[in-house]
C-alpha cells in the first residue's frame, strides 16, 4: 500500500472507530462511495477491532500519574479502580488516593465537568472532608487525585468498637456538619453511604468523594432519559435519584437518614437488588420504611422507640419537601434528643396514611405499564402480520392507538409518572412510525396518524419546555403531523377535519417552538 | 555521569547528537537495574521494561528536576533504546554465551514480559513496525513509544508535539493495521 492510499484508508477507519459499532458499516459504505477496494480495505481492518482482544492492549494499571507514583491498588468498584499513590519528587511525604475512571464512561464529558467543577471542589476545606487535589487524563481515562485517608468505614468502626448509641450519634453529627458545610458551598455529595465515610485512628470522621458523583453523571435536567448513566449506589439512593429526577440537598439528607438508620438499628431498612430495577423503584419510592426500633435487636429497640424513630423517618420521607430541609436541622434535632429536650420532628399521622394510599396507587401504575407494554408489542406485531394477511387492520390499529393515548392521559396527573409517560410516548411513536410506513394512499389512516404525532409532540412540548433536545423532538413530531395533513389536503383539498387539524398543528408548532404563546391542551 | 537533564534539553531544542550521548547512559542504567531487580527476586515484581525505564529515569535525573515533560521526552529516548536492546537480544538468543548469565536472564525476563503484554513476539512485531514506518513513519513512532517505552497517549503526544486526540486516533488505527498485518 502506498502512503497516499493509507492516508485515505486511515481517515475513514479512524472516523468509523469514533462511532458506535452498529453505525460503522453504514458509515463506511457512505464514506467510500464507489471505491469498493477502499471499502473492503477499511472493513477488513475494522474486523480486528474486538473489544476483548489482548493484541497490543496497553490498558494496564498506571505506574505513574503526573507527579504521583502508584504504590498499589486499594479498591475496585463500578466506576473504576482506586490506587494508593505517593508523590514522586520526595520533597515531602505525601500520599494520595487516585481514582482512575474505567473506560466506557464518557471520558471527555467527565473531564469537561471536572474542569468546570474543580474550582468549587477545591474550595471545600473542611476537617471532615477529604480534599480533591488534582485530576487529569491517563490514556484517555480521567483520574482524580484525592487526599488519602487511612481509616475504617463508619459502620464497621462502630460495630468493631461496640460504640454506644451516644457515640454513634456523635460520629453522625460530624458527618452532618461536613455535609452542611458542603451544601453551604452549593456542592451535593450525591453518593453518601457508609463506604464513603471513614473514621481514622484518632476517631475523626472523613467523607470521601464529595462531588465526584456529579462529574460522572449527565445533568439530569438536560438529559431526561430513563437510562441516563447513573453514578450512584442503589442501596444508598433517594427516591428522586432512582426516578432520575433533579437532585437537591434533600437527596443527601435521605442518604444521611439511611446511614443513621443503619448506625442505630445495625441493619439497613431495606436491601436493594441492583439487577431488579422495578423492584428497586418500588422498594425505594413506594414502600413504607419500617421504624428503626422494629429492626433493631431487643436492647436497642427500647432506646430507639419514640424520638429517634421519628427523627430517622423524617429524614427518610419519600416526599423530599417533608424531610429536614438542611443537614444542620437534622443535626439540631439529634442534639436536642441527646440533651433530653423536645425534638421538632413530628410523627406522621393522617398524612402518613394518605401517603400509603397514594403509594399503593402508584405501584398499580408501574404494574399497568408493564402489562400495557406487553399488550402493545403484541398488537403491533398483530398489525404487521394482519396487514400481510389482509385481515382487520383498521380495527387493530384503532385499538392500539386508543389504548396508548388513553393510558398516557390517565397517568399524566399522577406524581412520579414521568418515566412511565416517557415509555408510553416512545411506544406510541414506534407504533406510529410502523403505521406511517403502511399508510400510502390511505387518507383516513394518514389523518389519524397526524393526530397521533400531534398529541405526542404536544405532550413532549408541554412536559419538556426547558429541555432543548426534547423540544426539538416535539417539533419534529408536530412537523410529521403537518406533513401528513398536507398530504391529505393535497388529495382532498376541502376535507374539513384535515383543515382544522392542520390549523391546530400549526398553532402547536408555534407553541413548542418556544414562543410565549399559550399552550394548546392535549385533549382539544 | 553525563547530565541527562542538560542532554534532554539539548535534544528537545533539536540537537540530535545529544541523543547519541544519552543512549549509552540509559542503556547501562537499564541493564544495571535489571540485574538488581532479578537479584532481589521479588515474586510480585514483574520485570516490565517500562518499569525499568521509569526507575532509570529517576536515578539519572536529579530529584529536584523532575518534570513530567522531561520525563516524557526521556521515555521517548528510552523507548528507542529498549527496542534496540530487546531486538538485538531476541535476534541473538542462541549466541549469548558471551554475555554474563545475569545479564542474559534479565533481558530474557524483560523480553518475555513485553511479549506477554503485547501478545506478540518481538521480531514479528518489529518487522511489521518497519513496514508500517514505510507508509506512515509517525504511526510507527507512536507504536514504538507506547509499546517499548510504555508511554501513555498524553506522554507520547508531548514527545511528538501532537495533540492527545491525534495520538489516540493514530494509535488505534495503527493497532488495527498491525493486527491485520500479523494475522
Amino acid at each position: 500500500m502506498t502512503s497516499e492510499r493509507w492516508t485515505r484508508v486511515k481517515q475513514v477507519l479512524a472516523d468509523a472507530l469514533d462511532l458506535s459499532r452498529d453505525q460503522r458499516d453504514a458509515f463506511v459504505d457512505q464514506a467510500c462511495g464507489e471505491d469498493q477496494d477502499l471499502r473492503h480495505e477499511v472493513l477488513t481492518l475494522l474486523r480486528g477491532d474486538e473489544p476483548d482482544s489482548n493484541f497490543l492492549n496497553l490498558d494496564r494499571a498506571p505506574q505513574r500519574l503526573g507527579p504521583w507514583r502508584i504504590v498499589r491498588e486499594i479498591g475496585r468498584g463500578g466506576m473504576g479502580a482506586v490506587y494508593l499513590a505517593q508523590r514522586e519528587d520526595g520533597q515531602f511525604e505525601q500520599r494520595a488516593a487516585i481514582k482512575v475512571i474505567k473506560r466506557g464512561m464518557d471520558s471527555e464529558a467527565v473531564l469537561r465537568r471536572f474542569y468546570a467543577e474543580r474550582q468549587i471542589l477545591a474550595r471545600l476545606q473542611h476537617p471532615n472532608i477529604t480534599r480533591l487535589l488534582d485530576g487529569g487524563l491517563f490514556d484517555g481515562r480521567p483520574y482524580f487525585v484525592m487526599e488519602y485517608v487511612e481509616g475504617e468505614p463508619i459502620l464497621d468502626y462502630s460495630s468493631r468498637h461496640s460504640l454506644t448509641l451516644r457515640d454513634r450519634v456523635g460520629l453522625f453529627l460530624s458527618v452532618c456538619d461536613a455535609v452542611d458545610y458542603a451544601h453551604g458551598n452549593l456542592v451535593l455529595h450525591r453518593d453518601l453511604k457508609g463506604g464513603n465515610i471513614l473514621v481514622d485512628s484518632r476517631g475523626e470522621v472523613k467523607l470521601l468523594d464529595f462531588g465526584i458523583a456529579k462529574l460522572l453523571t449527565e445533568d439530569v435536567a438536560a438529559e431526561q432519559t430513563v437510562n441516563a448513566a447513573q453514578a450512584f449506589t442503589p442501596q444508598a439512593a433517594s427516591p428522586e435519584q432512582v426516578k432520575g429526577e433533579p437532585l437537591t440537598t434533600a437527596s443527601d439528607i435521605y442518604s444521611l437518614g439511611l446511614l443513621l438508620y443503619e448506625l442505630l438499628a445495625e441493619k439497613p431498612p431495606y436491601r436493594v437488588q441492583a439487577n431488579a430495577p422495578l423492584e428497586m423503584v418500588d422498594l425505594i419510592c413506594e414502600r413504607a420504611v419500617p421504624r428503626p426500633s422494629l429492626l433493631a435487636g431487643l436492647a436497642g429497640a427500647r432506646v430507639l422507640r419514640g424520638d429517634l424513630d421519628t427523627i430517622v423517618l423524617k429524614a427518610l420521607e419519600k416526599d423530599s419537601s417533608r424531610r429536614y430541609s438542611r443537614a444542620s436541622d437534622f443535626a439540631a434535632d439529634l442534639r436536642r434528643y441527646l440533651e433530653g429536650r423536645p425534638i421538632q420532628a413530628r410523627p406522621t399521622g393522617t398524612a402518613y396514611r394518605l401517603r400509603k394510599f397514594l403509594s399503593r396507587h402508584r405501584r398499580g401504575v408501574a404494574a399497568t405499564v408493564l402489562v400495557m407494554l406487553a399488550v402493545t408489542a403484541a398488537i403491533a406485531d398483530a398489525i404487521r402480520q394482519g396487514r400481510r394477511a389482509g385481515r382487520r387492520f383498521e380495527e387493530l390499529h384503532q385499538l392500539a392507538g386508543n389504548f396508548l393515548f388513553e393510558f398516557h392521559d390517565a397517568i399524566a396527573p399522577l406524581p412520579g409518572a414521568a418515566p412511565a409517560r416517557e415509555l408510553v410516548e416512545k411506544r406510541a411513536l414506534q407504533y406510529l412510525d410502523i403505521l406511517a410506513r403502511e399508510s400510502s394512499g390511505n387518507l383516513d389512516l394518514k389523518r389519524e396518524l397526524a393526530e397521533g404525532y400531534l398529541r405526542v409532540g404536544a405532550a413532549q412540548g408541554l412536559v419538556h419546555e426547558s429541555n432543548p433536545a426534547k423540544a426539538a423532538e416535539a417539533r419534529a413530531n408536530v412537523e410529521k403531523a403537518i406533513a401528513l395533513l398536507e398530504q391529505v389536503l393535497r388529495a382532498k383539498p376541502s376535507d374539513p377535519t384535515a383543515t382544522s387539524d392542520l390549523a391546530r398543528a400549526r398553532l402547536t408548532l408555534h407553541s413548542v417552538s418556544g414562543s410565549a404563546g399559550p399552550h394548546p391542551t392535549l385533549s382539544q | 555521569m553525563a547530565d541527562v537533564v542538560a542532554l534532554l534539553e539539548r535534544w528537545q531544542r533539536g540537537d540530535k547528537s545529544a541523543l547519541d550521548e544519552m543512549l549509552p547512559e540509559v542503556y547501562d542504567e537499564l541493564k544495571r537495574l535489571a540485574r538488581i531487580y532479578l537479584s532481589r527476586e521479588r515474586p510480585d515484581h514483574s520485570l516490565q521494561p517500562t518499569e525499568l525505564v521509569h526507575e532509570a529515569y529517576m536515578r539519572l535525573v536529579s530529584q529536584r528536576e523532575v518534570d513530567w515533560r522531561n520525563r516524557a521526552h526521556f521515555l521517548g529516548v528510552a523507548a528507542q533504546v529498549i527496542r534496540r536492546v530487546l531486538l538485538h537480544h531476541a535476534e541473538t538468543r542462541s549466541a549469548q554465551k558471551r554475555e554474563g548469565y545475569a545479564n542474559r536472564v534479565s533481558l530474557d525476563a524483560a523480553l518475555q514480559c513485553l511479549e506477554r503484554d503485547a501478545t506478540v513476539d518481538i521480531l514479528t512485531l518489529n518487522g511489521a513496525m518497519e513496514r508500517l514506518a514505510a507508509i506512515d513513519p509517525r504511526q510507527s513512532q507512536i507504536v514504538e513509544l507506547r509499546v517499548f517505552g510504555g508511554l501513555t497517549v498524553e506522554e507520547a503526544a508531548e514527545v511528538l508535539s501532537l495533540s492527545a486526540t491525534t495520538v489516540k486516533r493514530e494509535w488505534s488505527v495503527a493497532r488495527l493495521w498491525l493486527r491485520k498485518e500479523l494475522t
